[in-house]
């Protein structure tokens, strides 16, 4: 999978080049907009990360010609800017998504895999982690064969964490996924936290390996093997 | 100081202004004057002519043969009031238009014949000829003198009339513009003097800048037109210094607000890379630095919305909001938090409770209050969150259990930044921020917020919205 990153920020740019090589992704990088549309004409690319604010070529330009010269590879978004009609305005210039700066490194992973994926459902009916089985049909959740009497909202939460196992769920796409909530800057980490500590205890209390992990700062994982 | 308007300052336009009134009403009074001297002088010069027709009897007498003499010989040429000879003009006309007698005044030009004749006894309306050079003022009576009917004509000059009246044309104009010019100056001085406040009201506004708010207009006289826009002046000043004050405040909060984080993120990061880190000491190190990461974008975010708020770019929607539905979400959405300290938090209401408004930002706005209550109520306390209506006011009151808060904060806690205990609130993870923002929300959809408290017995937040009163809104 190859990601042109159109970033002209030295820092940014090279946090998201480490970021994306380690998971697994291979990076063409360009500081300007000029070079960046070069690129994105000239070379195929499974996604471009799209900064706003360029010099020499603002980033909607470089989005609008290209999709004027049917360049339809997905394009996300990254900017600082984040009124409503930043937002509008980039979509409606050919933008699949929208990320606002500052973000949290595992919700730009998620948004990556879910636009690279576009198309392909992978809904399952049955997710599971090491002895934890989890129906969504029956909504039957159970650990070495005990079911687990959980919430809604925990088993909700349980849902989101398992079908991104492996991977650092932040508390932005917890509270915009998983609760809906839209606007940021509510009290809503502390009710994540206290959620989490609830399924936490249902999940991994008295069982010697802990699949629920809190990575300290980013977020939460569920996996075998502590981060 | 000059107030300019219209190319001229106000004292000259005032002055200019009343002048040309007073010039309007003097000429007025001016005409009427000349109107009134001219009609009593001509009232006066026809009475004397009237007397002059009558005397006639005393000065004529009829001869044997029957023409008429002047009974005292010479008498033709007598002598008026005035003494000088010749003034005073009488001529006999027969009826049938003869001349029969005439004084040697009349001599040299005549009155000239009667147009037609006048009833017996009566006379004729006085007219005025010109005669050689002068004017003569003519009355034409009829008489019967010695059994024979005769037409008396006399006149008189209108020359001393007429002076008289030139003498008070040029009174009046030469007094009347003296008179305007007086009264322009002194009107002039006495704009001056009045507007002079004015200009010194001005020089003081100028020196108040930003810097010397404090500063105010001196007010004469309070009860003045002056006095009253001083005052205005006055008020709005203290008003802008309020509210500079404000922002001064906000400012030297937001800095410190953003520093925290800063000062906790910087030195964490310093610390950790002074000690030989393994890894989950780093580990520990990166994750305080993205927590405080985090708090910063949050403070960012939550001063971003508070300037767009101020700025009024925030849109809101109007939409049909139930408050009962609304308080049961929040209750919903926080309820893990208060399970969490044993609290109980209850959704009093009974019917539906309509306003209009963003759901969004309303639930915001309820969702800062709730959650503050829970912060800062102990365990095991019970929070109600009460839905009610008073008619044209619906209303959510967060009645909570808390330790209350004193009226020296009272005011003060929707004010941004501000906490009533600063360690515990920081602790707990408070921007500061909530409650100014619910306040905001709830002000932008024309309602407001009000809190009463007692120390060591809670307090009751009440968010009042106009109700929505339209059918639909049940």
């Amino acid at each position: 999978m190859r990601i042109l990153v159109i970033e002209d920020e030295p820092k940014v740019a090279r946090a998201l080049k480490a970021g994306l090589e380690r998971a697994g992704y291979e990076i063409a990088g360009s500081a300007t907009g000029e070079e960046g549309f070069f690129l994105a004409s000239a070379q195929a690319f499974d996604l471009i990360l799209l900064d706003l604010m360029l010099p020499g070529r603002d980033g909607i330009e470089v989005l609008e010609t290209l999709r004027g010269r049917g360049v339809k590879t997905p394009v996300l978004i990254l900017t600082a800017r984040d009124a409503v009609e930043d937002r509008v305005q980039g979509l409606d210039s050919g933008a699949d998504d929208y990320l606002v700066k500052p973000f949290a490194f595992p919700e730009l992973l998620a948004r990556i895999r879910v636009l690279l994926r576009r198309g392909r459902p992978d809904e399952a009916l049955r997710l599971g982690l090491a002895d934890l089985d989890m129906d969504l049909l029956t909504r039957r959740v159970t650990r070495v064969g005990r079911a687990l009497d959980l919430t809604v909202r925990e088993f909700a939460l349980l849902e989101y964490l398992l079908r991104h196992h492996g991977q650092v769920v932040s508390r932005e796409m917890l509270a915009r996924d998983v609760w809906k909530e839209v606007a940021r800057g509510t009290p809503l980490d502390n009710v994540i936290d206290v959620n989490i500590a609830r399924l936490r205890k249902k999940v991994d209390q008295g069982f010697a390996v802990k699949l629920l992990h809190t990575v300290r700062g980013v977020g939460f994982v569920m996996r075998e093997a502590p981060p | 100081m000059i107030v300019r308007l219209g190319g001229l300052n106000v004292r000259a336009r005032l002055t200019l202004w009343y002048t040309a009134a007073l010039a309007c009403v003097l000429a007025v009074y001016a005409g009427i004057v000349f109107a009134f001297l001219r009609q009593a002088l001509y009232a006066d010069l026809d009475r004397r002519l009237r007397d002059d027709i009558e005397l006639i009897h005393e000065s004529l007498e009829a001869t044997d043969d029957g023409r008429l003499v002047w009974r005292v010989a010479g008498h033709s040429g007598e002598a008026d009031e005035s003494g000088r000879p010749g003034h005073r003009w009488r001529e006999v006309w027969s009826r049938e238009g003869q001349l029969l007698l005439r004084t040697a005044a009349a001599e040299p030009l005549g009155i000239g014949a009667p147009a037609g004749a006048p009833a017996p006894g009566s006379e004729f309306e006085p007219v005025s000829l010109q005669r050689g050079g002068q004017r003569l003022r003519v009355l034409t009576g009829l008489e019967e003198i010695a059994g024979v009917p005769v037409l008396v004509r006399t006149a008189r000059s209108e020359e001393p009339l007429r002076h008289e009246l030139r003498e008070l044309v040029f009174v009046q104009g030469v007094g009347l513009p003296v008179a305007l010019a007086l009264a322009a100056i002194g009107g002039y001085q006495l704009a001056r003097r009045a507007l002079g406040p004015v200009g010194r009201m001005a020089e003081s506004a100028r020196r108040i800048s930003a810097e010397r708010l404090n500063e105010r207009l001196p007010v004469d006289n309070p009860s003045d037109e002056l006095g009253h826009l001083a005052a205005v002046f006055n008020d709005a000043f203290a008003r802008l210094e309020r509210s500079f004050e404000q922002m001064r405040r906000f400012t030297a909060d937001a800095s410190h607000e953003l520093r925290t984080p800063l000062t906790a993120l910087r030195s964490v990061g310093e610390v950790g890379l002074q000690e030989r880190p393994d890894d989950r000491l780093f580990a520990d190190v990166v994750g305080s630095m993205l927590e405080e990461a985090d708090r910063l974008t949050r403070l960012v975010d939550t001063l971003l919305t508070l300037s767009r708020a101020d700025a009024g770019q925030l849109r809101l929607a109007q939409e049909p909001v139930d408050l009962v539905a609304l308080a049961r979400d929040v209750a919903g959405y926080l309820e893990d938090l208060a399970q969490e300290k044993g609290q109980r938090l209850e959704v009093e209401a009974a019917e539906r409770v309509g306003v209009r408004g963003d759901w969004l930002v309303l639930r915001q706005a309820v969702v800062n209050v709730v959650d503050n209550a829970i912060k800062y109520s102990p365990d095991g306390a019970s929070i109600r969150i009460r839905v009610g209506r008073d008619g044209e006011r619906s209303w959510i009151a967060v009645v909570d259990q808390g330790p209350g808060i004193g009226p020296e904060h009272r005011d003060r806690v929707f004010e941004r930044f501000y906490r009533v205990d600063k360690a515990r609130s920081r602790e707990l993870g408070g921007t500061g921020l909530s409650l100014s923002l619910a306040q905001w929300a709830v002000e932008a959809h024309g309602g407001c917020i009000e809190l009463e408290s007692e120390v060591g017995r809670g307090s009751t937040f009440r968010l009042g919205l106009p109700s929505d009163l339209s059918p639909q809104a049940g």
